[in-house]
């Protein structure tokens, strides 16, 4: 009962938000907090996203239940609205979620959400660890209280007086990890690269896997570009801690430029486990596939660049952009028929779009479908503009085929779109001989 | 759970929502808690034909009979009925117990080791 008195200090009377698109999971939850003896005018429940947003910027609820997964957004976005209006010790987040992945839970963890639950869930886990929470709102240990007065500086941009905060914090526990990784944020905010990395290994000292300075070490080596050794605490990442689509992303682009492609291939499996991709972490790993295709493309080991452009292009929600980027690739280490395979993998909306049949043709010029890829184009070009890249092949391969009064056409029709390049065409024309084949 | 049936009244118990199967909300040792939108009342028998589904596993067909411990009225249209489970496979039951408990013990852990001491 003493968790229940102290529920209600803590709420003071303000509202408590329940969001869950779920009737019978939102009731539970209200339940519980009606037997904590919050008065039920003070809960409510809502099952939509947009909806929690306004009632989050007008009623700045205490306590906030959320999913996991609302529509088409993610709960977590709801706490961190809350969080930008109420302080850590004014408020309590909490997700809940049916079979959460890891690389959620950890995402959750990285924010400010205060517990996370799992449905179905005994209402007694509930109510004590919630209670928990609010004992340690209400109740900070000296050491949280000097850490809560440092992040106050932070947040306001007053460094120096962070940092003091978080120098007075750090003799106050054991083993004052928190203390060290704030100190170091800040001192990397001050511009004070030295001071912030001493800081994190300061805090890996107490605790060499102390999660949240691992992660303050590994991102300043990312943020001045020590690709080298953000990628030696990879490992120790990797195996200790599942991965948030922020840090999968991270360790995206630290294998790339530390020329680790093979991992980079490793991570497309962390990449389709998640299950929420932002569009930047999704846009920062096709493009490490794709360096990792060119990677191997160079080694000669067009196979395997092969099946990691196929998953880059998968990332890629089947983007014909990138597949004209490998197309391109393939066709410049002259792997013609790989490139033609690979085109065949565009999807069926794709196929007929001005942008295929300029990629078709690209391919067909290089095998022995040319000549009829020549009249393709050229029929294409009665209507169409073509890249002069095109036209200029097709220029060529006419004069080749002894074809100059076609070629004379395509010229005229060209120049209508490219004026600048008529010269250039005209000398194509004049300086290609005829193929004695031809 | 799929249907839901009243065995001392022999009535169906029916869920909050319709077209909706009632949820299981709670769970403990021995018992599981739904919602429904018709009146049960505590010491009489139920039985329940559905599935149970945890993270990672298909799910599994599940057929239980047991006694209601608590039936509170929410509102005229809602009842929390929480049932202590009396027949019921206990193999099924007791492998998707453990297993939805170790995924709370598994998010605790990854939730406590990255937050450390906050």
């Amino acid at each position: 009962m003493a968790e229940h008195a102290e529920l209600l200090k803590f709420l003071d009377n303000s509202p408590c938000l329940i969001v869950d698109a779920s009737h019978a999971s939102s009731w539970t939850l209200q339940t519980v907090l009606l037997e904590m003896g919050v008065p039920s005018d003070r809960v409510t429940i809502l099952r939509k996203f947009e909806e929690a947003k306004t009632f989050i910027a007008n009623k700045k609820p205490k306590l906030l239940i959320a999913d996991h997964h609302l529509d088409k957004n993610v709960g977590l976005a709801l706490v961190e609205q809350l969080e930008k209006i109420l302080e850590s010790h004014q408020r309590i987040c909490m997700v809940v979620a049916h079979s959460p992945t890891e690389a959620a839970v950890a995402e959750a963890a990285e924010g400010h959400v205060d517990g996370y639950f799992v449905k179905p869930f005994s209402s007694e886990a509930f109510r004590s660890r919630l209670g928990g929470i609010v004992l340690r709102k209400l109740n900070p240990s000296p050491y949280s209280v000097k850490l809560e007065e440092g992040r106050k500086f932070l947040s306001a941009e007053q460094l120096p007086g962070a940092v003091k905060e978080f120098m007075a914090a750090k003799p106050l526990d054991p083993k004052p990890t928190l203390a060290c990784f704030f100190a170091g944020h800040t001192y990397q905010k001050m511009g004070d690269i030295n001071r912030a990395l001493d800081e994190f290994k300061q805090g890996r000292g107490f605790q060499n896997i102390h999660y949240k300075c691992l992660v303050g070490e590994f991102e300043l080596h990312i943020a001045q570009k020590r690709y080298k050794d953000a990628y030696e605490l990879v490992e120790l990442l990797k195996a200790n801690y599942p991965l948030s689509p922020k840090r999968l992303g991270q360790m995206f682009m630290a294998a790339v430029f530390n020329m680790r492609f093979e991992d980079v291939a490793t991570f497309f499996d962390l990449f389709q486990q998640l299950d929420q991709r932002s569009d930047e972490l999704t846009k920062i790993a096709s493009s490490a596939l794709f360096a990792a295709g060119k990677h191997f493309i160079e080694k000669k080991e067009v196979k395997k660049a092969i099946e990691i452009f196929q998953k880059g292009f998968i990332v890629s929600s089947l983007d014909m952009h990138y597949l004209e980027k490998v197309v391109g690739e393939l066709l410049k280490n002259k792997s013609s028929n790989e490139a033609a395979e690979f085109l065949m993998k565009a999807p069926q909306r794709a196929k007929g779009t001005l942008q295929f049949n300029v990629l078709s043709l690209r391919v067909d010029f290089t095998t022995q479908k040319r000549e009829e890829a020549v009249e393709r184009a050229r029929k294409t070009l009665l209507e169409n503009k073509l890249p002069p890249d095109i036209i200029e092949q097709m220029v060529k391969f006419m004069a080749e085929s002894d074809k100059a009064t076609l070629a004379e056409g395509v010229i005229t029709r060209a120049a209508h779109y490219y004026p600048e390049i008529r010269a250039k065409l005209y000398k194509i024309l004049e300086e290609t001989k005829p193929k004695k084949s031809a | 759970m799929q249907k839901v049936k009243n065995l001392t009244t022999d009535l169906e118990i029916r869920p909050p929502e319709r077209d909706q199967p009632i949820e299981v909300t709670e769970i403990g040792d021995l018992t599981l808690t739904f919602f429904a939108s018709s009146v049960a009342k505590e010491g009489q028998l139920i039985g329940m034909t559905g599935e149970l589904a945890s993270s990672g596993q298909s799910p599994t067909k599940f057929d239980v009979t047991g006694r209601i411990v608590d039936a509170a009225k929410v509102d005229d249209k809602l009842h929390k009925v929480s049932v202590h489970l009396h027949q019921f496979d206990k193999q099924v039951w007791g492998k998707w117990f453990a297993a939805a408990s170790e995924a709370q013990r598994r998010v605790d852990r990854i939730f406590d080791s990255i937050r450390g001491e906050e």
